[in-house]
């Protein structure tokens, strides 16, 4: 694959984009690049997620790898402000678990290369 | 939907046009107009049904729609909104522009750039499609530039390929012009590449120049066949929703709530029966414009109510297309291009590329972007002579990246949690 390093980079600034705009949350993110896959940890404090959002969220973040759109559409991944390119990361993603636990949420997302 | 089925369900519609072009005119007549049809210059606008008649161009689009089919699934990617938009796109440019014998050469090209890069052909299937955009280059210099033959072909060819191998690479640079807010983004991809090329060949005497030549024969055939077409796609999306027609109102309603900004995939973002619908009520919505327009069901206008259908599954909906077709309108009325006229009909209809501009900024912003777009795209053609034919997209693309930002820097800041 190509461009890996920056779409990484993207697929961290749309997430992190899209917590900062829509709740302003605390970040903690830990990117761990393994052999043949990057690992990417995001926790988030303090979301004011409705349950409703909640759900919503979780929706779009059903993963379904499509190299068949990721190399030409990658680019667009991180660039509008409130926008959520987050079906574009589901798509760049081989896995996508997200837990809620009161106002914190963990995701951790893994992408083979 | 199984993929099994959404397959049979794309290849339907190629082949029922296929058939079609086989019943309405004398068999022994379309191979004559097939040749007419390759031969001819396919620059815009160059109504196939004028070429080659109804019959052979018919025949044209349903082979050209199979052959993207059959890519589909040879290369064995899923029948989303995005493939769905593009072999719509292919058809309906296959009666203006796009033949059996010019599409080759690009897929040829973007076959070669994936070879060289290492990735499967499936990874830049959606680039080769679209990117036959390009495909009149092929035509002008096989059997309208001057050049003798066979040298003229062997050139005509090696072009097709050259542009390509180029387009994957620039089509997704040039996401980043308009941010996603224009739909036909190759047709802006295509629009750099052929004014770079055109402009090469114009320093060589190559005359390079658009050319009108449309048809009126076929209007109320046209009319009554894809009106059927249309609701027929109704009907199979309801059919297809019979368990729960609950769960289709939560589809459509979250089809009808997107913006449409690349990339809207609304086989995703709904499910196969709302789009089915969506993509039905975008074709009546299409052909009652052209009709209210007092417009001809010519290749062109065909070609641009198709895109609108095949889009319908990748961005389009009627919320956020009614408001630039409005600005399109509302242009014509206060300018010098004629309302009536097939060139502003079809930048009403390819102008709803802009439809994200409408879904992220609300439907005056669409007013206004479809308002500047018929300036645009009605002086933006003569950079690439009418080799590229998505024009409008190449339109779309200025208008999309003037706009954007301005319309960004005005909004109020909202945070919908």
């Amino acid at each position: 694959m190509k461009h890996e390093t920056k779409k990484i980079s993207k697929i961290v600034d749309e997430i992190l984009t899209y917590f900062l705009f829509h709740f302003n949350a605390k970040a903690e993110i830990t990117i761990t690049p393994e052999p043949k896959r990057y690992r990417m940890l995001f926790r988030f404090t303090d979301v004011p997620i409705t349950d409703e959002a909640y759900a919503a969220l979780d929706a779009r973040l059903v993963v379904k790898r499509q190299p068949e759109l990721e190399d030409y559409y990658w680019q667009l991944t991180g660039e509008i402000e409130d926008s959520n390119e987050l079906m574009l990361v589901a798509m760049m993603c081989d896995s996508i678990e997200m837990r809620r636990d009161g106002n914190d949420i963990t995701l951790s997302l893994v992408r083979s290369i | 939907m199984s993929e099994k089925r959404a397959l049979v369900f794309l290849a339907a519609f190629p082949t029922l046009l296929l058939l079609t072009g086989l019943i309405v005119e004398p068999v022994s007549a379309v191979p004559e107009g097939l040749l007419r049809i390759i031969t001819s210059r396919s620059l815009l606008l160059q109504d196939y049904l004028a070429v080659g008649g109804i019959g052979a161009t018919l025949v044209n689009a349903g082979i050209c729609g199979l052959v993207c089919v059959a890519l589909v699934k040879q290369c064995r990617v899923q029948v989303n909104g995005p493939f769905i938009a593009a072999v719509y796109t292919v058809i309906g440019f296959a009666f203006f522009g796009k033949n059996i014998f010019n599409i080759w050469p690009i897929f040829l090209g973007v076959l070669i750039y994936a070879r060289t890069q290492g990735l499967p052909f499936r990874n830049s299937l959606l680039v080769a499609l679209f990117g036959t955009t390009l495909a009149p280059l092929v035509s002008y210099f096989a059997f309208v530039s001057g050049m003798p033959q066979p040298a003229g072909i062997v050139f005509g060819l090696a072009t097709g390929t050259l542009v390509g191998f180029v387009l994957p690479p620039l089509a997704s640079h040039m996401l980043r012009f308009h941010d996603g807010y224009n739909i036909y983004n190759i047709g802006f991809t295509g629009g750099i590449v052929g004014s770079f090329f055109v402009a090469v060949f114009r320093s060589f005497r190559f005359q390079v120049a658009p050319e009108i030549i449309l048809s009126t024969r076929y209007d109320r055939f046209f009319e009554i066949f894809f009106g059927v077409i249309f609701l027929s796609l109704i009907v199979l999306g309801l059919y297809v929703a019979r368990a729960s027609y609950r769960k289709l109102g939560d589809s459509m309603w979250r089809i009808l709530s997107s913006t449409g900004r690349l990339v809207s995939d609304f086989v995703q973002i709904g499910d196969h029966a709302a789009t089915f619908i969506n993509m039905g009520v975008m074709g009546l919505i299409a052909s009652a414009f052209v009709l209210l327009m007092r417009g001809n069901f010519n290749g062109p206008v065909i070609g641009g109510i198709l895109t609108v259908v095949g889009f319908a599954a990748f961005g389009k909906h009627p919320l956020n297309c009614i408001p630039v077709l409005i600005g399109v309108v509302l242009a014509s009325l206060i300018t010098v291009w004629e309302t009536t006229t097939t060139i502003v009909i079809i930048a009403g209809l390819f102008g709803t590329t802009l439809a994200p501009v409408s879904g992220q900024y609300g439907p005056l912003a669409g007013v206004i972007a479809g308002f500047f777009h018929l300036s645009i795209v009605m002086n933006v053609g003569v950079l690439h002579g009418g080799v590229n034919l998505y024009n409008n997209g190449f339109a779309g693309g200025f208008v999309a990246s003037f706009l954007v930002p301005i319309l960004d820097a005005l909004k109020r800041s909202r945070k919908p949690a």
